[in-house]
């Protein structure tokens, strides 16, 4: 009996536990916290890893000329996190709060364009591997010939 | 003009489910617990259709919930406002081209609101529910 009286005395004296969301400013998420993915397509290389191991097949990558469509429906996005672990580039980051309410559908899609870089012996389409040289052998050191060559030339001896 | 006051003052919802994994749900009723409490809008869970004025779909539709999803439709009175919770009711999540799925709620009725995430975050719900008080206050 008694701590249940010191219990109901503390609880006068306590701030309430609700959360203040009716203001404008929002409270903020938990470090870590699975928001929906944020592409940036400066840093993509189009490996096509995230659209392999995406459980709900959000991502889809398709090549138009001299250019790549990065093309993401987040309205499907089940906020796994995936597609962020295994970005070799840390291109795809998670959405830095968890609020997406939206009246239109056509704010869930995201559409990125990413340039690609000509192949230095045929002239075909490949994407930049600059970002991966880099991690592989460090910023700054030369970047090997091979990683400037389609497929196709590699294999030629 | 009194009952858009009324409806803007205190909505009332009632919450249906087509066929959802439960996540959405549980996110709803902690919408209405002390933490992220909702009633200080006027907000209140009802159990029939024709009280509520605001009805939250949670899940994909399926081929058994299709019939009491345009039932439920019919009963709610004007206007009415749909909110759709939770990634399978905006486009059928990671249920899409499943044999029983008759197809996300929006081809089957009008939505006002969409709130994304699988699932969807209490904070996020209650914005959704601000957007279609907006509905409200403006008037169809």
């Amino acid at each position: 009996m008694l701590p249940l009286i010191r219990i109901l005395i503390e609880n006068i004296f306590k701030p309430p536990i609700t959360e203040d969301i009716s203001s404008v400013n929002l409270p903020k998420h938990p470090k870590g916290f699975h928001g929906h993915p944020e592409h940036d397509p400066t840093r993509c290389i189009a490996c096509g890893i995230c659209q392999y191991f995406c459980p709900a097949k959000v991502i889809k990558i398709s090549q138009i000329d001299d250019k790549i469509n990065y093309h993401m429906d987040l309205d499907q996005c089940t906020c796994c996190g995936q597609c962020i672990d295994y970005c070799p580039t840390n291109a795809i980051k998670h959405r830095p709060n968890p609020y997406f309410v939206t009246t239109n559908l056509d704010d869930f899609k995201v559409d990125h364009q990413i340039n690609l870089i000509k192949c230095a012996k045929c002239g075909a389409f490949i994407p930049d591997m600059t970002l991966i040289a880099n991690k592989l052998f460090g910023e700054g050191k030369p970047i090997p010939k091979h990683l400037s060559l389609c497929p196709k030339c590699k294999r030629k001896p | 003009m009194i009952f858009k006051i009324g409806r803007s003052k205190s909505p009332w919802i009632f919450h249906l489910n087509t066929g959802s994994c439960n996540g959405c749900d549980i996110e709803i009723v902690a919408l209405f617990a002390s933490r992220y409490d909702v009633e200080r809008l006027g907000c209140k869970l009802v159990g029939s259709p024709k009280h509520a004025d605001i009805c939250l779909v949670t899940g994909p539709v399926t081929a058994r919930s299709k019939e009491p999803l345009l039932k439920i439709y019919d009963m709610l009175p004007n206007p009415k406002v749909i909110v759709c919770v939770g990634a399978c009711s905006i486009s059928s999540g990671v249920f899409t081209d499943g044999y029983s799925i008759v197809g996300p709620a929006h081809k089957l009725i009008p939505v006002t609101a969409y709130v994304g995430g699988c699932s969807a975050h209490p904070k996020n719900i209650f914005l959704g529910l601000k957007k279609a008080i907006e509905v409200f206050k403006e008037g169809r």
